[in-house]
């Protein structure tokens, strides 16, 4: 996401209170730490958190099947949405995220799990959660599943949407943490990777336009304009992109440029004329530095004004004009080199700045030698959004690891090398220096540490140890339909 | 500063009064050659250089509220408007009318204010990236504290003379090298916005310097027995100490989102001459411009104005 904040330096030691938010995490976890180690033998940081993002995330979703009905006159949206999942290890209850869910629950009409029917009403078949270390609520099944076999939730839902001007889009604003959970059942972190194939049907009579993350397909059911969107790949939740408006609003243009199929819509007001020439130069530059660019389907974005802010998606983006190349490398570095968690997603926020602003000419200032933060380590892994510090001091900081590395060339290669290797491979802030220390031999994990982890090492291990005890309590409950194992 | 008239008004009265009474007991005598006076009272003062702060700060706190949005408001951010000055001096009466003599003088006042405010709105744009947007902030100064202290060590020339039988009244003049010390404590919070960001702020500026100074007072003695009397003067203080140099610590702390602790702690300190920094808040009503007294940044010179009205009463001794 494009925006403008603050900058500082220096920090406070809070590991302490890290450790005691961590502690705290309910449900189970397997512990099965299933360690990832470069090639030098250095275990990487992701490991540590596996255990605790599985007690707090708990289901690995395969794929994310959704049916939207519009009614722009009325703004509401009926949807049905089928997820498909398994148990994350050791975990023996479903969550989801969904926000309609916890806003008005009244509008959940139907709730099938593995085609058993629950009340969407009963706190007997689900439940509203909280989990230590994030204010994002969880929707629990409190029936629980065997781990083995792949399980279905279907919900249907009634969402509602302004009707003040029909326009229905994605909203999703990584700052703050929020995701697509607003409009479909998902788990809302950037590491759930799931295909999503989303069918929009709009009932009205004035004709729309769609762009979306992914592949589309139109078809004209009677009286109503049907677009199925498919990311012909797993994707994060909050990365899929949607928007519909209508088609006397605005202008829709398709462009080849450098290769990647452009499809924009933008409204009239909007400079497409200069949005084109500013692709035509950032693509390819893109593609040179960083290789192919990565969404199956090309680009698709929605030009909404000149000026503002905007917002990344995968293969996809909204934005103003003036944040056009921005959010176009968050298509590399963000919506396909993911990150594992919200709190680690500083590193795309940075890269993206850092380079972007490197190619108009503006320097980054290096971070003084003092400088020690804790932005990464002051949040769980389970919370949501990221520091804002990333569009500054993580810019410096890219700065500083250009620099080691010999220069913006020379960093440019490291972030290919990232794009090349760790496309959709979902890594951590740690990760990243031990990455950067696999391609150049350049070890900056201790610089890393005293910049966002407050010079001290992450440590998780033990509360999602004290989690999966937790959750062995509640194991008994199992209806008639599930398989126990023993 | 209408304090200080009205309490002068009242205490030149109240002497006025007091020598007809007394006149009429007993005989006048002799002044002493020697005489000890210790003073206290009341001085308007207005540092307005120091005092800035206190625009800015309002200007910060309220930068909406002329809006037509939720809002709420509490506190007032408060100026250093008055003092209570003290001094003692020794006189040696030179003729009829002329004495000379040295004094010490002293105040110290300090104004501790709290405001706080809080804005909520929503922005609804259905063309916009995002269709509807909270706006919801906190913001708050609590507390401010101005402090300054002053302390003047001056001769004094004073003229006097007898009006009725036991009454002198006279003028002096009591000049010297005012010392002045001058610190401001603030601390500021700002919570949301259309983020949920949290920012702490903390500021502890100190700062001295000295310069010349004269005070300019009327004055009105009545002895009440042969060594004790009663005085009561008034006048003007001219005390403006124009190179303030001192030290500054600024500590920023920022905790975003759903950090459980701080993520980032910024600890400034410099050492210089405090100067007025141009600033600017952006509110609802358009630009406020001012300024703020500031250590290592372009301002135009800072000024500590302890200037002001003044009234004050005591007693004398003569020896």
């Amino acid at each position: 996401m494009r925006t403008s904040m603050g900058v500082s330096c220096r920090c406070f030691p809070s590991r302490w209170l890290v450790c005691l938010a961590l502690l705290a995490v309910p449900a189970g976890a397997g512990a099965q730490d299933v360690r990832r180690v470069t090639t030098d033998g250095q275990v990487l940081a992701a490991a540590a958190p596996d255990a605790l993002l599985d007690s707090a995330f708990r289901i690995d979703i395969d794929s994310i099947t959704v049916t939207l009905d519009w009614y722009p006159a009325t703004g509401w949206v009926d949807g049905t949405a089928t997820l498909a999942f398994r148990l994350r290890p050791g975990q023996s209850r479903a969550v989801f995220n969904f926000t309609p869910f916890v806003t008005s629950r009244s509008a959940i009409s139907r709730l099938v799990l593995d085609e058993y029917a629950l009340s969407p009403q009963s706190d007997g078949d689900v439940k509203i959660i909280t989990v230590p270390g994030t204010r994002q609520p969880f929707i629990e099944l409190q029936h629980p599943l065997d781990p083995a076999v792949r399980h279905t939730l279907t919900v249907d839902y009634r969402l509602s949407v302004p009707a003040v001007y029909p326009r229905f889009s994605s909203e999703v604003n990584d700052i703050l943490g929020r995701g697509n959970e607003a409009v479909w059942p998902t788990i809302n972190t950037p590491h759930e990777l799931a295909r999503h194939v989303v069918t929009f049907r709009v009932h009205d009579i004035q004709t729309f336009r769609f762009v979306g993350s992914g592949r589309s397909d139109f078809t004209q059911d009677g009286g109503v304009q049907q677009w199925v969107l498919d990311t012909q790949r797993d994707v994060s939740s909050y990365s899929v992109m949607f928007v519909l408006l209508p088609a006397g609003d605005t202008e829709y243009r398709e462009w080849l440029i450098d290769g990647v199929p452009v499809r924009a819509v933008a409204y009239t007001s909007v400079n497409l004329t200069e949005a084109k020439a500013r692709l035509e130069s950032w693509l390819p530059e893109l593609r040179r530095r960083f290789g192919p660019f990565p969404a199956l389907h090309g680009l698709n974005i929605f030009l909404f004004s000149d000026s503002g802010g905007g917002m990344e998606y995968y293969g996809g983006t909204i934005t103003s004009l003036s944040a056009l190349r921005h959010e176009v490398l968050h298509g590399y570095f963000g919506c396909s080199v993911v990150l594992r968690t919200y709190p680690d997603s500083w590193i795309d926020e940075a890269v993206t700045s850092w380079f972007e602003e490197i190619m108009r000419g503006q320097q980054h200032p290096l971070l003084p030698a003092t400088y020690r933060g804790n932005w990464v380590g002051a949040r769980s892994p389970v919370s949501v959004g990221f520091s804002t510090l990333a569009y500054s001091d993580g810019a410096s900081i890219m700065q500083a690891v250009a620099n080691r590395l010999g220069g913006t060339d020379r960093m440019a290669d490291f972030l290919k090398y990232l794009v090349q290797n760790y496309t959709f491979e979902p890594f951590t802030t740690l990760d990243f220096t031990a990455y950067l220390k696999d391609f150049s031999g350049v070890d900056m994990r201790t610089q890393f540490l005293e910049w966002v982890y407050s010079g001290l090492e992450p440590s998780v291990q033990t509360s999602a140890t004290a989690g999966a005890r937790a959750e062995q309590k509640v194991l008994d409950l199992d209806p008639p339909w599930v398989r126990r194992r023993h | 500063m209408a304090n200080v008239r009205s309490c002068a008004i009242l205490t030149v009265g109240l002497l006025w009064g007091l020598s007809r009474t007394v006149g009429a007991q007993s005989p006048a005598a002799p002044p002493r050659a020697w005489q000890v006076e210790a003073v206290g009272g009341m001085t308007g003062l207005a540092p307005n250089d120091l005092n800035s702060r206190v625009d800015y700060d309002s200007a910060f706190i309220n930068y909406l509220s002329t809006a037509q949005i939720q809002q709420q408001h509490e506190g007032e951010m408060l100026k250093l408007a008055d003092a209570n000055p003290i001094a003692v001096r020794m006189l040696r009466r030179l003729s009829r009318h002329w004495s000379v003599g040295a004094g010490f003088a002293f105040f110290t006042t300090q104004q501790s204010s709290s405001a706080g405010a809080s804005y909520r709105y929503t922005v609804i744009d259905p063309r916009a990236q995002e269709y509807q947007r909270e706006f919801s902030q906190t913001l708050s100064i609590d507390p401010l504290v101005l402090t300054v202290r002053d302390y003047l060590p001056h001769g004094v020339v004073r003229y006097d003379m007898a009006l009725a039988r036991r009454l002198r009244i006279g003028a002096s003049l009591h000049a010297g090298w005012v010392l002045a010390e001058c610190q401001i404590s603030r601390t500021q919070t700002t919570q949301g916005g259309f983020y949920p960001t949290r920012r702490y702020s903390q500021l502890e500026m100190t700062g001295s310097g000295g310069g010349f100074a004269a005070d300019v007072l009327l004055s009105a003695h009545l002895p009440v027995a042969s060594r004790f009397g009663l005085i009561v003067e008034g006048g003007y203080a001219l005390h403006q100490v124009k190179n303030v140099t001192g030290a500054q610590k600024t500590t920023v702390q920022i905790q975003d989102g759903e950090a459980t602790a701080v993520e980032l702690e910024q600890v400034s300190q410099i050492e210089g001459r405090w100067v007025n920094q141009p600033v600017t808040v952006q509110t609802s009503s358009g630009p406020w411009q001012g300024s703020v007294p500031a250590i290592g940044t372009q301002g135009t010179p800072f000024t500590l104005n302890l200037s002001g009205w003044q009234v004050r009463v005591g007693v004398s001794f003569g020896i």
